[in-house]
């Protein structure tokens, strides 16, 4: 490898290229110091100047949050402007003085003032202190009266998030609060910086890529006492786009005046497309509080209430669903043939499997039944017979086909999916093998079953129009500039059972609100026919007969009462959960009624 | 056995100008630093570590005879081209590009490793292939593709301004090579045969990263606001300079990325014109001293692993300081020991020990 060089052609060139490589160099370093000259000697004051008192600043400009609109285009939430006192330290000559100031023109807490400009110490002078947040019309305008005289002041526009209707479907629209490290790390394509408001909770959170927009700028220069003077830059922001929701105000606000002072959840669905019209869960909160960031005794008051009003019961609370599943067993003992229409049991109060007794509601027994009377008064026993003839994991596989013990999908976080225990279930999680008193608990809705009242009222979406079950949806578009997104109704489950099965059901559902011995009585409408089922789910088993009020509240039963009308061409579904609020019959079917009285009068 | 001419050939001169502008990187750093608290005023011990354990890495390498690692070149790069698409996978992601990698707690840019052993393994292939006939197409197949395997890694985390140096150091040594004018003028017209298609198959917020770059006044808002900083903090330091740790551009935080990409506005800030002259002096002799090595090597080899090394400070130099002056579009392109960063201090000195290296055995 070592070459010869001396007398070589090869090295020759080399060479001659390594010296003309040199004088390249030299130009090219000749050229920076011209540069160096020209910004150091010949323009050094013009520099010096802007850097003794560095007047260029560069400011975001918050883009508006897109707005949350109903179908019929009426506002439910949106972005108003608010003003916000800030400070900028480089062009405060005297801080003492100006701070004084402030807390004697707007009655501030002068220690207050000075804690907040002393926890930004280490942060670049130039980036403003937030002095007050949301100042009135009042502050403002003594503000800017003032303004010569108060260095460093300014008025920033911060858009303020309003929730048009107060108190209104929070579980839906949810709320915002201040980004966090992890999300400003993850980005995610939108530009965060500390401090800025992001969705946390409901379609504020799920609808975030698209409601928020993108930030504007400005380069500006400014005069020595912080004021605009020159626009050197501007890039205007991107408003955020806008959804349209399938939430009816109207009703929600209905359901949500019913269930005031209860705790629970109401779901109501158009059962042709899955439109979800109500949802609403109790104790509820207002959005509103938390449209500039929350105050910590708020926050507290939220977080230690017993009834956990951040929680959107109609998606996240599990419960069984009481005897609202006896739909699901006796629609698996028809299709497998279990039972005959016409065959009847004797119910004499309880049901005897070995030493064990199993209880039907009604102590006193309800005598003879056939499958659709057991229906209609919600006989226990009759069920406890069909269990007899029954597998847990055929009960379990048509449940499955009605979309229990899966999320739905709907356009919200955190829903949960509930629990369809099968006999791999059991012996898996507790090691023991199914038995069949579990079987006898499960037939009539109790035991280790655990629903949403979202999936309650999907599948009685299935039930009644008895073709498919819905996808629960919420967001029906979003437009924006240029933009348009629409969400196609989508099927959740085709329904594969007989049809003949299903009518059955359909005509039992019509005769539990609209026969004297039926435990919907309480959901009848002279105008319309409703048809639906009740559901009483213990919340402990109770050896004794308790009277009702002797009950602590924690321990009374969860009612249930699902329902949908008309009962000939279903246009509403709806499923109403009252936690401990006793029976079904009594409690939640007048809930739903006045839903469907109040939804079907205007549509 | 120990051969008295390679001690009388090691440059020490050379050594201590590298020395001295380490010295006076550090000396900056500690000026950055000392407006910062806590962890972030820590660099600049890490810094001084870092250069000794550099030192320490020069004086190793300078006891194996360059010709050996030459010998060994594909491997190395092999090496590289494997830390690199590591990244890819596992690497971790800062500011939105994924460029480094966790070893035994030390956080490694493989990137910059590639720079040399791309260096060496170009160098290799071209002493070996070297004719009296000039290069054609067909003979650059290998450092072309030698090229883009390297390039593409290094593209995709994204890294432009290494990627960038990578083919800026590869066309510096190709301009060395005797090649035919009609392989140039076919390659040139291929290059403007494609560039408008490349601007096709872009995706539009690519389109727009380019336009960017090539234009930050489209930014205002990020690059176009650093640069105005920048050139203040240059132009507002004058013929003398407002002194050591008395800069207010950067203790007032105007300056972004002080401490690694815009460290020369901050020398040039505190210490004038005055300072920035003795700094590109220092420079220029330094590149100077690397191409003499060059011209004097006994090797083919020799020469071109110099010639790399060389326009690797080069390149760094002028992107770097064309950057903080304004005339060039803000990239991450590091200011040879003055920018933080145990990477970057390590891959030069280790560029610097192959040039000591090549110089100690010029009369073998």
């Amino acid at each position: 490898m070592p070459l010869n060089f001396n007398e070589n052609i090869i090295e020759k060139t080399l060479n001659k290229k390594i010296r003309l490589s040199v004088i390249l160099i030299v130009f090219a370093f000749f050229f920076l110091f011209l540069r160096l000259w020209y910004l150091q000697i010949l323009k050094g004051s013009k520099y010096i100047e802007l850097s003794t008192n560095n007047r260029i600043r560069v400011t975001k400009t918050p883009a508006p949050r897109g707005i949350i609109y109903s179908k019929n285009r009426d506002i439910l939430v949106k972005s108003t402007p608010s003003f916000d006192l800030n400070l900028i330290l480089q062009d405060v000559s005297d801080l003492e003085k100006t701070l004084t100031e402030v807390s004697g023109l707007l009655k501030f807490d002068i220690n207050d003032l000075k804690k907040k400009v002393e926890k930004r110490k280490g942060h670049p002078p130039f980036e403003p202190i937030t002095l007050r947040k949301e100042l009135t019309w009042n502050e403002m305008s003594l503000v800017l009266s003032k303004k010569t005289d108060l260095q460093g002041l300014t008025i920033d526009v911060v858009p303020k998030r309003l929730y048009c209707l107060g108190c209104f479907a929070p579980h839906v629209f949810g709320f915002l609060g201040e980004v966090n490290q992890k999300e400003i790390q993850e980005q995610n394509g939108l530009d965060y910086s500390p401090g800025d408001l992001v969705g946390k909770y409901g379609l504020e959170k799920w609808g975030e890529k698209y409601l928020r927009g993108q930030k504007g700028g400005l380069q500006t220069e400014v005069d020595v006492l912080g004021n605009k003077k020159k626009i050197l830059a501007e890039i205007e922001p991107v408003p955020g786009k806008n959804i349209f929701v399938s939430i009816d105000p109207e009703t929600q606000k209905t359901a949500e005046n019913l269930l005031k002072d209860k705790t629970g959840a109401v779901v109501a669905l158009n059962p042709q497309n899955g439109d979800v019209l109500v949802l609403a869960s109790s104790p509820a909160f207002d959005s509103n509080l938390f449209a500039r960031g929350i105050k910590y005794n708020e926050w507290e008051k939220l977080i230690e209430n017993p009834f956990h009003p951040l929680l959107n019961k109609a998606i996240q609370c599990q419960q069984p669903p009481g005897s609202v599943f006896k739909i699901v067993t006796a629609i698996a003992a028809l299709e497998e043939k279990a039972v005959d229409k016409k065959q009847k049991f004797f119910c004499p109060g309880f049901f005897k499997l070995g030493n064990r007794r199993f209880n039907c509601w009604k102590r006193g027994g309800h005598g003879w039944m056939n499958l659709k009377q057991a229906l209609v008064q919600s006989c226990d026993c009759f069920f406890y017979n069909l269990a007899l003839h029954l597998d847990v994991d055929k009960i379990a596989y048509y449940a499955k086909l009605f979309g229990f013990g899966e999320a739905t999908g709907i356009d919200l976080e955190g829903e949960k999916r509930g629990l369809v225990p099968t006999k791999k279930w059991k012996k898996k999680k507790y090691g023991t093998p199914w038995q069949k008193g579990e079987t006898f608990n499960m037939s009539i809705g109790q035991g280790f079953l655990l629903t949403t009242p979202i999936q309650i009222a999907t599948f009685f979406s299935g039930i009644a129009t008895g073709v498919t079950i819905p996808k629960p949806r919420i967001v029906l578009r979003i437009e924006g500039n240029n933009y348009k997104k629409i969400f196609p109704p989508a099927v959740l489950k085709k329904i594969s059972i007989s049809g003949e099965t299903l009518s059955f059901i359909q005509e039992a559902l019509v005769l539990v609100v609209n026969s004297e011995k039926g435990t919907g009585r309480k959901a009848r409408l002279n105008s319309v026919t409703v048809a639906g089922k009740t559901g009483t789910a213990q919340v402990i088993s109770k050896k004794v007969d308790f009277e009702d009020k002797d009950v602590p509240l924690r321990f009374k039963d969860h009612a249930w009462f699902v329902s949908f009308a008309p009962a000939e061409q279903p246009a509403i579904v709806v499923a109403v959960f009252i936690e401990n609020g006793g029976s079904g019959g009594s409690v939640a079917a007048p809930v739903a009624r006045e839903i469907i009285k109040k939804y079907l009068s205007k549509n | 056995m120990f051969d008295r001419r390679l001690i009388i050939n090691f440059d020490f001169f050379f050594l201590l100008l590298v020395l001295l502008l380490s010295f006076l990187g550090l000396m900056n750093l500690k000026s950055i630093c000392s407006s910062y608290s806590a962890p972030l005023s820590l660099f600049y011990y890490r810094q001084a570590y870092w250069l000794l354990f550099g030192l320490l890495v020069l004086f190793v390498i300078v006891n194996v005879n360059y010709i050996n690692i030459v010998r060994y070149a594909y491997y190395f790069h092999l090496f590289s081209l494997f830390l690199l698409f590591a990244v890819l996978f596992f690497g971790k992601t800062k500011f939105g590009s994924q460029r480094w990698l966790s070893l035994w707690g030390f956080s490694l840019q493989p990137s910059e490793l590639a720079k040399i052993t791309f260096i060496l393994a170009l160098s290799k292939f071209f002493s070996e292939n070297i004719s009296q006939t000039p290069y054609t197409f067909r003979d650059l197949f290998f450092p072309f593709f030698i090229l883009l395997i390297t390039f593409f890694p290094i593209y995709l985390q994204p890294d432009l301004g290494t990627a960038g140096i990578i083919v800026l150091i590869f066309f510096s040594m190709l301009f060395f090579l005797n090649i035919s004018k009609k392989t140039i003028y076919c390659f040139f017209a291929l290059v403007l045969v494609c560039l408008p298609f490349f601007w096709f198959v872009l995706k539009d917020y690519q389109k727009r990263r380019i336009l960017v770059f090539l234009n930050p006044e489209l930014d205002p808002l990020n690059a176009g606001y650093q640069v105005i900083q920048s050139k203040i903090a240059v132009g507002s330091g004058g013929f003398f300079g407002k002194g050591f740790m008395l800069g207010t551009q950067s203790r007032l935080r105007f300056l972004p990325e002080q401490h690694t990409d815009f460290v020369f506005s901050v020398w040039a800030e505190e210490w004038g014109f005055i300072g920035c002259l003795v700094f590109l002096l220092i420079c220029f002799f330094i590149i100077y001293r690397s191409l003499s090595i060059a011209y004097n090597s006994k090797t083919v080899s020799g020469t071109f692993v110099s010639l790399g090394i060389a326009f690797l400070f080069f390149w760094h130099f002028l992107i770097n300081v064309f950057m903080t002056l304004g005339l060039f579009p803000v990239v991450g392109v590091t200011l040879p020991f003055f920018s933080y960063g145990g990477s970057s201090v390590i891959t030069f000195m280790i560029g610097i020990s192959l040039l000591l290296n090549i110089n100690m055995r010029k009369f073998k």
